[in-house]
């Protein structure tokens, strides 16, 4: 199947010659039957009119037929054909053409109602015959020369019974059969004729009904990235396939808020790379326009290395995110000492944080303890750290506080921050959200740490949070289950 | 010429300054908008350098209000922004010519030169008076067809003299837009340069080229 409107088309040819055959056959029958009916009651009249001419005196039978009368019966092309026959069969009197003996004998009849039916002429010309039997016409005067005689037994014991006589009257049904022929022929050609303007008709039917999905999909095949608008209004389309259209729509709809997203990532990740790029090409540019002594190569060398390690950041970052959305980062679990993985990170930036004249204070027990995923923890506590060490104000304290319950371990990790402007601390886990919209002295920054870290946080079966204690101070609060496989069982 | 460099990223401010200082700018830096502003109300500077993502302060709020103060500093945005909204928006609020990084810094040099150009109304990059000859975009000078060696603070005052040729330039124009180091116009800095550049330029059979007003201040021709 092709399309709906050849499968429709298909479907109405089908069932329009199924249904044209069928009132075609019914019609032909009908035909049969009505042309059956008139041949054979030109057959009883026929034979009737003979049976009239039959008369007997009570001894002999005798036929007043004469061929002027009936010259249907001695005719040189197709004759008719009439048999009489006594009560056992045998010939009384027949006409020329004679019917085939065999099918002649096999015709009973046992009342007075005539029999109709097919019959062989002799010389193999098929017809179709009338019997009837009937006591002739008794005449006193029936006997003279051409008479015939009843049997000697039947004229001595029972002279004064007459017995009954057989008349079968014959005629080939060639003329029958043309004329059926012909009306069979119409039929066909009338019934094809009509099938041939249904299905044209159907075809265009389906056409004009089908034409709204045609232009639908002449919409759809115009979709693409750069044009996602929707289909249709509501009026423009028949009822019948609105309700796709506005699934499609629908459809439509979440494919443009997908790819806006997809769009505007895109050229966050592109806007937040061409920066650190931008400083690299800078720094290299400026320290080959002249030649300069070792410790300003090497100055500039440092400095494009710590670009790229920030680049290595963000790109690592990116990946991870991209790996989560596209559930292939599972975490694995084992026995892990989290004070050691959080104190290794502090020590990892507190060079950073010196820098900014920052201070650490970390209020964490000897020991903690976990059966989770190492490395995802170490990403989240490197990307929590790292945006302390950024955002804070300079010359302030970054507060990291461990709180142990049964089954959870807590982590707050808290800071002043300059702008003390109040904000949505929901939207601080919203990609390449920043509460300021720049840069700052410590260095770039993707604007997906926290996304990240929420992302995993998940994954390890915990929570992250924000909240602010107090006017320009931000909170960021951690809870992790101590054992991430009895986490997921449960 | 004097440019200001308003960059919150400290690599690249780092990069472009020295690169410009090297191309025989005086230049100011600064990271912040506020600052940005504050420092072009109080110095004459031929071009800002206009980063578009600040703290506190974006850039596009420090090129309205320093164009509402009616600076007529020249200024370059440069941004990793490179949308045409961005460039549009940046173009209507006063900006003259819009950069997205990275950048090739020679690029930024040749608009910065243009920009500098534009703003003495000269299109020509060499400036002539008289015999002088002084080819901004290779910083060489001659005179007469004899190639005169310049430092990189006596070339700056020889062109910022020049693109004013025939007009009298005073001390504190001169500190303004040739000097970013500390001190103030009142200081000798400037009569010690002129008087190095003078020895420089004003060769042996050849009439005199930097002329003094007293009390007014310097004028660069062939004529008194």
């Amino acid at each position: 199947m092709r399309s709906l409107q050849w499968r429709l088309t298909w479907s109405i040819s089908v069932v329009l010659i199924t249904i044209l055959f069928g009132a075609g056959v019914l019609l032909y029958r009908a035909q049969r039957s009505a042309l059956l009916s008139e041949f054979d009651a030109a057959l009883n009249l026929s034979s009737v009119t003979l049976a009239r001419l039959i008369e007997t005196d009570g001894t002999t039978v005798k036929s007043e037929m004469s061929e002027e009368n009936f010259p249907q019966f001695s005719r040189q092309e197709s004759p008719d054909c009439y048999q009489i026959l006594d009560s056992r069969g045998d010939f009384i009197e027949r006409s020329r053409a004679s019917l085939d003996l065999s099918l002649s004998v096999q015709i009973q009849v046992a009342n007075e109602e005539p029999w109709f039916g097919p019959v062989r002429f002799s010389d193999g010309r098929r017809g179709r015959g009338v019997a009837r039997s009937f006591v002739p016409r008794f005449e006193d005067n029936a006997h003279d020369d051409e008479e015939y005689s009843f049997p000697e037994s039947q004229t001595a014991a029972e002279p004064t019974v007459i017995a009954p006589v057989t008349l079968v009257v014959a005629r080939d049904t060639l003329d029958f059969e043309r004329r059926l022929s012909l009306v069979a022929r119409w039929i066909v050609a009338i019934t094809l004729l009509a099938w041939v303007t249904a299905v044209a008709a159907s075809r265009l039917v389906a056409q004009i009904g089908l034409a709204p999905l045609n232009e639908t999909a002449v919409r759809i095949a115009g979709i693409n990235i750069d044009n996602l608008a929707t289909l249709s209004n509501t009026g423009e389309v028949p009822t019948e396939i609105q309700s796709i259209v506005d699934a499609l729509n629908q459809m439509q709809n979440r494919l443009a808020a997908g790819y806006e997203r997809e769009r505007n990532f895109s050229a966050d990740v592109a806007h937040e790379l061409r920066t650190p790029i931008a400083g690299i090409r800078s720094i290299t540019e400026v320290a080959l326009r002249k030649p300069r002594n070792t410790s300003e190569y090497q100055e500039s060398l440092n400095t494009c290395l710590t670009i790229a390690v920030e680049l290595q950041s963000i790109v690592d970052n990116l990946l991870t995110l991209s790996q989560i959305e596209s559930g292939t980062y599972l975490p694995h679990c084992e026995p892990t000492e989290v004070a050691d993985l959080l104190q290794k990170y502090i020590e990892r930036y507190s060079s950073r944080a010196m820098a900014r004249g920052l201070k650490f204070r970390a209020e964490l027990p000897a020991q903690i303890l976990m059966r989770t995923d190492p490395d995802k923890l170490g990403i989240i506590f490197r990307n929590l750290i790292e945006n302390a060490v950024s955002y804070a104000s300079p010359d302030s304290t970054i507060s990291i506080v461990c709180r142990e319950e049964a089954a959870v371990v807590e982590f707050a990790f808290r800071n002043e921050v300059v702008d003390k402007k109040p904000f949505d601390l929901e939207k601080m886990f919203q990609r390449f959200w920043r509460a300021d919209r720049a840069r700052n002295e410590a260095g770039i920054h993707s604007g997906i740490g926290l996304t990240l870290c929420r992302s995993l946080t998940e994954i390890l079966g915990g929570q992250i949070s924000a909240n602010a204690p107090s006017a320009g101070v931000i909170e960021l609060v951690l809870r992790l289950p101590r054992d991430l496989e009895t986490a997921r069982s449960s | 010429m004097r440019i200001l460099v308003v960059e919150d990223y400290q690599p690249i401010r780092d990069a472009v300054v020295l690169g410009l200082r090297e191309a025989d700018f005086a230049v100011d830096s600064t990271d912040s908008g506020s600052m940005a502003i504050v420092k072009a109300s109080a110095i004459v500077y031929d071009v800002i350098v206009l980063d578009l993502m600040l703290p506190e302060l974006n850039g596009l709020d420090v090129l309205k209000r320093i164009r509402w103060t009616r600076n007529e500093a020249c200024v370059i945005v440069v941004s990793a922004r490179g949308e045409v909204a961005d460039r549009v928006s940046a173009l209507n609020a006063g900006a003259d010519d819009y950069m997205t990084k990275p950048f090739a810094f020679e690029e930024l040099l040749a608009r910065i030169r243009t920009l500098i150009r534009r703003r003495y109304n000269d299109n020509n990059p060499v400036i002539e008076v008289g015999e002088l000859r002084v080819d901004t975009t290779r910083q060489t000078v001659d005179r007469g067809g004899v190639s005169i060696e310049l430092t990189a603070r006596e070339y700056t005052l020889l062109e910022y003299l020049a693109r004013r040729a025939g007009q009298v330039v005073n001390r504190n124009d001169i500190w303004q837009h040739v000097y970013d180091f500390p001190g103030d116009s009142q200081s000798n800095v400037v009569d010690v340069y002129v008087g190095y550049l003078r020895k420089k330029i004003e060769l042996d059979g050849h009439p005199r080229l930097i002329h003094t007003r007293r009390g007014l201040g310097y004028v660069l021709g062939e004529e008194a």
